[in-house]
């Protein structure tokens, strides 16, 4: 029935889907997108639109949080190459970190927190589109790379969410002041990945963490 | 044959009825085991202090024509000593009586902003009666309070309550933020309150112990429900969550700082900025687990596995600061300063010349913010104590005369107050 009534338009579920998720997208730069209501308003959205392009309400944030997933991950699209893994990860780097210094997904961080959409298993629906799947591309990334010799020395899911962390320094859910802030982006991304890098090393000399004695 | 067995019966029947004299006129035996205060109850409870929230209806009933406008409906609810709430709502078909997390008691407290909040002290024994009829909520709410006001009508109470002398009115924006401020105090004091007692414990067994209480504070229930009302809250009040900020993770930022300003001092690691290397540690000290257990995807982590995720942390870390790479072009060293007594010349001494490569010498915040991260995070190493590390930093910062004179019009630091220090147990 549905398909019917948009095919007659010209249009269909997808492409409706489409606009909407990338409407919804542009107003979450916005300070005051903090629930569905707001940025169905400040997008023009009309409710029948979403009821009609999405089974229920969490179907559209999982479909932006998507969105927003495969551009962060777009830089590690390629297999890397001992010459391309360190140039792919600044480039996912800097992706990344312009994502946590806007207000867009913070904002759909905030909505999700405070349980906007729903049930635990759309919740979760949520984070396997979003952090997780991040987390899950980047560990695949450096496992291949681990696997032709240039990659992390320790198991890469937990690599994986370590840079995520540290791409995360300034990321705070209950700060909306540090969002946009501009000046908190590592302007020296390219030295960040080296320490991380460094940091993931599994060296000779890990012992010697262990003497530097404080007294 | 006859008379015997009349006579066995008749003492059966005798036995039976003293059995039941006794059960009657004696008390029963399990209850008169249990000890009983003056009100007839097994536990002395001192009398609570409840939110009286007088509120407009969420949604139409049909009673509310007949209500004030203001206060269609009344409930209560009150801080319990774990950071949850206690509430008391009774419905038209229940009494909804449940342990509310902050995030939730929030919504119903900024429900109550929107009519009126009372704070009032319930009574015990109190006054109220059973007997009292029909039971809508505000005279459920009265009853609960121990009051005996005949009224039936949430404005009514709310009148009777606000001529009591002892009642205040809460101002609910104002007292959310005190809240979620005492709060997050209170959790981060626990969380931070471990220091380094051995003087030999290395700067990996310092950050391990510092990292897995921090892990566990934020991963509690409680550290996750000041998360959640904090990130809730944000829109409605920013002042809510700044509170939240202030009071708990800027507290770990600040310790960790620190404790790598000391290592960084003493020569144990490399890195240009404290305070942004303390940040990135608390970042993957949050993980993916933090965002996990605020969605409401998992349960708070075993200490085992905090321990697991800590020990990976920190190794992480400190092989990323600590790398021989990775050290940078420090800022050329300030020229000597002036032969002129400096505020910071006299604690540069006492805590050694080599701050010199840290600090300017004529930047006397830079230095007393150093000695006070290198005294106040190892009083359990060095033996001093608090009051003696910010005593020395007083009589450096006092004995310092000229410099008032070298620098007219520029305020100085002034060191903490003696057990102004919130880390340390003194």
């Amino acid at each position: 029935m549905f398909d019917v009534a948009y095919a007659t338009q010209g249009g269909s579920r997808e492409s409706l889907r489409g606009e909407l998720v990338r409407k919804v997208a542009d107003v979450l730069h916005s300070r005051h997108a903090d629930n569905l209501g707001a940025i169905l308003q400040m997008a023009a959205i009309p409710r029948r639109d979403v009821d009609a392009a999405f089974d229920h309400d969490g179907a559209l944030f999982i479909a932006v949080v998507t969105t927003i997933a495969e551009r962060m991950l777009a830089p590690l699209a390629e297999r890397p190459t001992g010459a391309s893994f360190h140039p792919q990860l600044v480039a996912f780097a800097r992706q990344a970190t312009e994502g946590f210094s806007g207000l867009q997904l913070g904002n759909l961080y905030r909505i999700a927190v405070a349980n906007e959409f729903g049930t635990h298993a759309i919740r979760a629906e949520f984070y396997r589109h979003g952090p997780a799947r991040v987390r899950d591309e980047l560990a695949r990334f450096m496992s291949f790379a681990t696997s032709h010799g240039f990659g992390p020395g320790m198991d890469c899911r937990r690599a994986a969410v370590h840079f995520l962390s540290l791409l995360r320094t300034y990321w705070d859910l209950a700060d909306v002041s540090v969002a946009n802030a501009h000046s908190h982006i590592d302007d020296d991304l390219d030295w960040m990945v080296e320490v991380f890098l460094s940091g993931i090393e599994s060296r000779a000399d890990d012992a010697s963490l262990t003497h530097h004695a404080l007294g | 044959m006859l008379p015997s067995l009349t006579t066995h019966w008749v003492d059966r029947a005798a036995t039976a009825f003293r059995a039941a004299v006794d059960t009657w006129i004696a008390p029963a035996r399990e209850p008169s085991s249990i000890a009983i205060d003056a009100n007839g109850s097994p536990i002395t409870i001192e009398a609570a202090t409840w939110f009286v929230c007088f509120v407009p209806g969420l949604r139409r009933q049909w009673w509310h024509a007949f209500a004030d406008g203001r206060h269609k409906h009344v409930f209560a609810l009150r801080p319990l000593d774990d950071g949850t709430w206690l509430l008391m709502e009774p419905w038209w078909t229940r009494m909804m009586v449940n342990v509310l997390t902050l995030e939730q008691a929030i919504k119903f407290l900024r429900w109550g902003g929107m009519g009126d909040v009372l704070k009032v002290r319930e009574r015990i024994p109190g006054r109220g009666s059973q007997m009292r009829g029909w039971a809508n909520c505000s005279v459920l709410v009265s009853y609960m309070l121990g009051r005996s006001y005949w009224t039936w009508t949430p404005n009514g109470l709310y009148r009777r309550l606000t001529d009591e002398p002892d009642v205040e009115h809460v101002d609910v924006a104002g007292f959310l933020r005190r809240h979620m401020l005492s709060e997050s105090q209170r959790h981060s004091r626990a969380a931070l309150a471990w220091m380094p007692k051995r003087r030999d414990a290395s700067l990996r067994d310092v950050l391990l112990e510092l990292g897995t209480a921090v892990v566990a504070a934020m991963t509690s229930r409680s550290g996750i429900g000041l998360h959640r009302a904090a990130v809730t809250e944000i829109a409605r009040d920013p002042a809510v969550a700044g509170a939240y900020r202030a009071a708990a993770p800027e507290q770990a930022v600040e310790k960790t700082r620190k404790l790598l300003a000391a290592a960084k001092w003493r020569g144990e690691i490399d890195t240009d900025d404290c305070a942004l290397s303390a940040r990135r540690f608390m970042a993957m000290l949050r993980g993916h687990l933090h965002m996990e257990i605020a969605l409401g995807l998992r349960e708070s982590p075993s200490y085992s596995e905090i321990r697991d995720h800590v020990t990976s942390v920190v190794d992480v870390f400190l092989r990323g600061v600590h790398h021989p790479r990775m050290a940078r072009v420090h800022p050329a060293p300030a020229e000597p300063p002036h032969a002129a007594e400096l505020p910071a010349q006299g604690l540069i001494r006492e805590i050694g010349e080599s701050v010199r490569e840290l600090a300017r010498a004529d930047d006397w915040e830079a230095v007393a913010a150093l000695a006070e991260a290198l005294w106040s995070d190892y009083v359990g190493c060095t033996g001093l104590s608090w009051q003696q590390a910010s005593g020395r930093i007083r009589r450096a910062w006092e004995a310092s005369p000229a410099a008032m004179e070298a620098f007219p019009g520029v305020r100085m630091r002034d060191p903490l107050p003696f057990g102004a220090c919130g880390e340390t147990s003194c």
